[in-house]
């Protein structure tokens, strides 16, 4: 008798690999016409004013177009996000260059192009807010009273105290860039009238948010509207809250035209209307004793949510609770803010506020490090989170601490100490060369970092995630969650998963791309498919095979057995279907007023080294390799999280050194791929992958998240890395050749 | 809005004489030649192109595509063959990527492989021909300050006439040429110059490693007589102004002086007299000009460029 061997583990294909790589797989815009209007938005020209109106132009016959503004929304002109504070259409103020005032929909590209162009947007200037001090100053308002959009607070033992008593205590100012998310496949929606109802499809992760927005916006019954995500290229957390609006609006259009309407932006609308990374402001104050003991952290960081909240309440939390990063100490105290300015709203991005948070911590305590006059690495082994350690937040992480493990076995995999001797050697006797050699400085950094797995504190509770198992006529067994398909092989994980539960081989398990008709809402974000989905789905798994040995009266561990006896259940009109929902371990507790309690169930841990070499004629970077350990509880897919490392580092380098968005009155100027520079693959240094399994014991398979992490690590030991090269200490990414240079130049002075 | 070159007229020549015929009889009616079109075509995407139609020169390749050393074929040249006095030939629709795997240029003048190895990615380099980036003339082309070093010179041809002007008198105006309405670039003409121990050095700075514009684009060539002392230095810059060029003062500075530290600093002070960069998307005045002082420091002083006489393979 055969039984089925575990599929976790093991590099199963892509589901829709092969369509992707024959160029067969469709995405929304190359969906047939089939009839459907082309769609545009009208925008504001200004980053804020008091908005008068629109004009249109007699001379073009409005009768061949649709055009829509605020006013003839018939529901509630909002983009539900977190706060309710975006309209779907300005309709008093504009607060953002770019903001959509209206909307035409035309049956051809000229005619919408004609019909655009022949209407203009009246407004009366205001002052516009752009960075953080201006805004922090509230002369001017934009949200609320103070335009703050969310304090969180994070207190632990008595910083101040701490701080008065230290040895020493060292500050330090650091800022994060706004970073583009460059999915390969810019935003689009397509909405289609279907009698008394909505259907809408598009490139998004998360089709819940649409049914909820759409319905509140049409006044409409939640039920009216049918959400299909369509095959997406790519997200990277930019498909998260923005087809809220985005979907909306193609969903307004088909509402007043009663027809099919596409709504698909070029890539220099998505580039300069559509949301970034938050930028931020950290300042750190630090106090040790002589020895290198951590005895107090002061941090009080300030990202630019831009000119609405969408994500930021919860980015912002995030970001505090990541802020004192993998570090042991009694007493912290953390101040977060997340403000408004005249910018495009920022938004959800791979890390969610901890990017900016760890970037500065561990930068930061490098730079301590090299004040205090210890090395580096031994100030971490010093205050790195042990065994039963406890968190800013006062989690106490049990087992679930790797902090060490990660941190040695980079050091070993990548050589570490011999080769930062190695470079300092070669650095000192740079001068002394003749010819190219001697112009190139080289250094190695690392970075110490964790990420929760999931979502923060209670929000995992309120998303109530849900997935089902259905059995088939042919003995096969449908897996549905509304994990959506962004690239990131989440098609194959969740079968991966369900057959692991069932004990069946991942041929049996469909999986397809979900609609909010047939598929539970499980919030596809945050880390979380593998370990929070994951873990549902091998429990429903588990009880769906119980369920059918039960019926049959007997074990049935051959999966041809197995497989058989579900389609002759089937057969006999019994209806084979086992939900599963999320509910916390009932030991987690959470305080999302104070901050503290319990934040994630879990943390993945880990450790990213880089080598460089920086050319001291122009600034100019070359990475040379870059290690990544990382405790993931448990591989699901080794060539998939191989992946995401790969991927993630290869973000995470842009952030660190390229990726620079160019502000003017609000608007990003070098909105193209050509004058924003991501890495290319021959920018790319060697990227090694190591993963620890600790399993977590909070998810039946043990696995922790993984798809935020990797991009978190090298912004950090970027910086770390450009320190043993030059001396110098930056305080920003990207750190460009702009900065680097004249840098090294005035040190080269002094 | 974007547009496509179908929503455009295009005029299809069957060989060099038809299309200059036709340039002759629609002079000044606004249309232009279309070669590879990695230039054209993003600017026909943005709507930035303005043309009554295109002349596609696709066919012309049999005619104006190759590289040609005093008339021989590239396939016939054998090695020792250069010599003083004479020219290389590189027909206007000649590919960067025919440039970059030239045998005849690596031997010649590997900075032309350089610069056209740097230029774009790969696919651009497939499609850009050596004359659409002359006459496109981009401030920051990188094989632009390279034709500036060599002294090369541009074969203009009309229906009527034929004439040959320097490159370094072509580019008169930033994105403007010489050229007239119904002529066609045809050639890019290379003087062959023996140096003794040349040095030679091509070095584009950009954010990334291809598919970037460039911030600055460096190339120098020196020779160096028997008693060690510079002849013949070129030192040409692109993106340090609205036109590529020569730093004739840097260059005479260093004019019939060994190379060393102190001549290397005194050629670099001579920059900031002769360069005006700007600050824009891509960089910052103040950083173009300390790369610039930088490397040609570095070039003068003798530490940094590669021996003239190349045996390394095309890649």
């Amino acid at each position: 008798m055969k039984t089925t061997e575990s599929a976790l583990g093991k590099s199963v294909l892509r589901r829709e690999g092969a369509a992707k790589l024959r160029g067969d797989a469709q995405f929304i815009d190359d969906l047939p016409r089939d009839g459907a209007w082309f769609a545009g938005t009208v925008r504001a020209k200004v980053p804020h004013a008091r908005l008068l109106g629109v004009r249109r132009d007699e001379r073009f016959d409005w009768d061949r177009v649709v055009l829509i503004t605020a006013a003839d929304i018939p529901g509630e002109n909002v983009v539900p996000v977190v706060l309710r504070d975006q309209p779907s259409l300005a309709e008093d103020f504009i607060r953002y260059h770019g903001q959509p005032v209206a909307l035409v929909a035309a049956p051809d590209q000229e005619t919408l192009a004609l019909a655009l162009e022949s209407i203009s947007v009246l407004t009366s200037p205001l002052p516009p807010v752009f960075d953080i001090d201006e805004s922090l100053e509230a002369k001017t308002i934009i949200f609320g009273e103070d335009n703050v959009f969310r304090t969180v607070e994070i207190n632990k033992g008595d910083a101040t105290a701490a701080l008065q008593t230290a040895d020493v205590v060292i500050e330090g100012e650091h800022h994060t860039g706004a970073q583009e998310h460059a999915y390969l496949e810019p935003q689009g929606m397509q909405a289609e009238w279907t009698g008394d109802g909505i259907t809408i499809r598009g490139s998004m992760q998360c089709p819940y948010y649409l049914v909820k927005a759409v319905a509140e916006l049409l006044d409409l019954p939640q039920e009216k509207i049918l959400v299909i995500p369509h095959l997406t290229g790519g997200a990277f957390g930019g498909k998260d809250d923005f087809p809220t609006m985005l979907g909306g609006h193609a969903a307004l259009l088909a509402w007043k035209t009663r027809k099919t309407v596409r709504l698909i932006y070029e890539r220099g609308e998505d580039m300069r209307f559509t949301s970034k990374r938050h930028p931020a402001r950290i300042r750190h104050r630090t106090g040790f004793t002589h020895d290198g003991q951590l005895v107090g952290m002061q941090v009080e960081m300030v990202l630019n949510g831009g000119a609405y909240g969408t994500m930021s309440p919860l980015v912002i939390s995030r970001a505090a609770i990541h802020a004192a990063g993998p570090y042991q100490c009694d007493n912290i105290h953390i101040s977060a803010r997340v403000v408004a300015t005249n910018h495009p709203p920022s938004g959800a991005f791979r890390g969610f506020g901890a990017p900016q948070a760890l970037f500065a911590v561990d930068a930061h305590l490098d730079y301590c490090a090299s004040q205090l006059g210890v090395d580096p690495l031994e100030l971490r082994r010093k205050n790195l989170i042990r065994r039963n350690g406890t968190q800013a937040t006062g989690q106490n992480v049990g087992d679930d601490a790797s902090a060490g493990e990660v941190l040695e076995r980079a050091l070993q995999e990548s050589d570490f100490v011999a080769r930062r001797e190695a470079y300092a050697e070669f650095n000192r006797e740079a001068e002394s060369r003749r010819g190219a050699d001697r112009f190139p400085r080289r250094g190695i950094g690392l970075s110490l970092f964790m990420h929760g797995t999931g979502l923060s504190g209670y929000e995992e509770v309120f998303f109530h995630s849900g997935v089902a198992l259905h059995g088939n006529a042919d003995g096969s067994i449908t897996a549905l969650t509304s994990q959506v398909e962004v690239g990131q092989g989440t098609r194959t994980i969740v079968a991966q998963l369900a057959a692991e539960g069932l004990g069946i081989p991942v041929e049996y398990v469909l999986t397809e791309q979900p609609d909010t008709n047939q598929h539970p809402d499980s919030g596809p974000m945050a880390s979380r498919t593998a370990t929070i989905i994951g873990g549902l789905l091998i429990t429903a798994g588990k009880r769906f095979r119980a369920e059918v040995e039960r019926r049959q009266g007997s074990l049935l561990p051959d999966p041809l057995v197995f497989r058989a006896t579900v389609a002759k259940l089937v057969a006999g009109g019994e209806r084979l279907e086992v939900r599963e929902h999320y509910s916390p371990p009932p030991e987690m507790r959470w305080d999302e007023e104070k901050h503290q309690g319990d934040a994630y169930p879990a943390y993945t841990w880990s450790c990213c080294v880089a080598a460089l070499e920086v050319d001291t004629l122009t600034g100019e970077v070359a990475v040379l390799d870059v290690t990544a350990v990382q405790d993931v509880g448990k591989v699901v897919n080794p060539m998939f999280a191989a992946g995401q490392v790969q991927g993630g580092v290869a973000q995470g380098l842009g952030w660190a050194l390229l990726e620079n968005v160019v502000w003017k009155n609000g608007v990003m100027q070098n909105a193209n791929l050509a004058d924003y520079s991501i890495p290319t693959a021959m920018d790319l240094p060697p990227i090694r992958a190591v993963f620890l399994e600790h399993p977590q014991h909070r998810a039946p398979h043990g696995a922790k998240g993984l798809g935020e992490l990797p991009m978190e690590g090298p912004a950090p030991a970027v910086v770390n890395a450009l320190r043993s090269a030059l001396g110098i200490h930056f305080r920003r990414v990207p750190v460009t050749p702009e900065i680097i240079l004249p840098a090294w130049e005035a040190r080269n002075l002094e | 809005m974007p547009t496509i070159i179908s929503d455009h007229q295009v005029f299809t020549p069957r060989n060099l004489a038809e299309a200059l015929q036709f340039m002759a009889q629609h002079r000044d009616e606004g249309w232009r030649p279309l070669a590879g079109g990695s230039e054209v075509m993003t600017h026909i995407y943005d709507n930035r192109a303005a043309a009554t139609g295109w002349i596609n020169l696709a066919p012309l390749r049999d005619q104006l595509a190759g590289i040609h050393e005093d008339g021989i074929l590239e396939d016939g040249i054998q090695e020792g063959c250069i010599h003083e006095g004479g020219w290389v030939r590189i027909g206007a629709l000649t590919t960067l990527t025919e440039l970059r795997r030239s045998a005849v240029l690596q031997t010649i003048c590997p900075l032309i492989r350089r610069a056209a190895a740097a230029t774009g990615g790969v696919q651009r380099q497939n499609r850009a021909t050596v004359g659409g980036r002359i006459v496109s003339a981009s401030p920051a082309g990188e094989t632009l300050p390279v034709w500036l070093a060599l002294d090369a010179e541009v074969e203009l041809s009309s229906r009527d006439a034929t004439r040959c002007v320097a490159y370094r008198q072509f580019i008169q105006e930033p994105r403007q040429t010489a050229i007239a309405s119904d002529e066609l670039l045809t050639a890019i003409m290379i003087p062959i110059r023996a140096r003794p121990n040349p040095r030679l050095l091509f070095r584009k700075v950009a954010s990334r490693a291809a598919g970037a514009i460039g911030k600055m684009v460096f190339t120098a060539i020196a020779g160096l007589d028997a008693a060690g002392h510079y002849q013949d230095v070129r030192l040409a810059f692109g993106g340090m102004g609205p036109l590529p060029l020569r730093a004739c003062g840097a260059e005479q500075l260093a004019e019939g002086h060994a190379p060393s530290d102190a001549l290397g600093a005194q050629a670099a002070n001579q920059l900031s007299a002769e360069l005006t960069p700007v600050d824009d998307l891509r960089s910052t005045a103040d950083y173009r000009l300390r790369t610039a002082r930088n490397l040609t420091r570095a070039f003068v002083a003798g530490h940094i460029g590669i021996a003239g006489h190349i045996g390394e393979q095309p890649s």
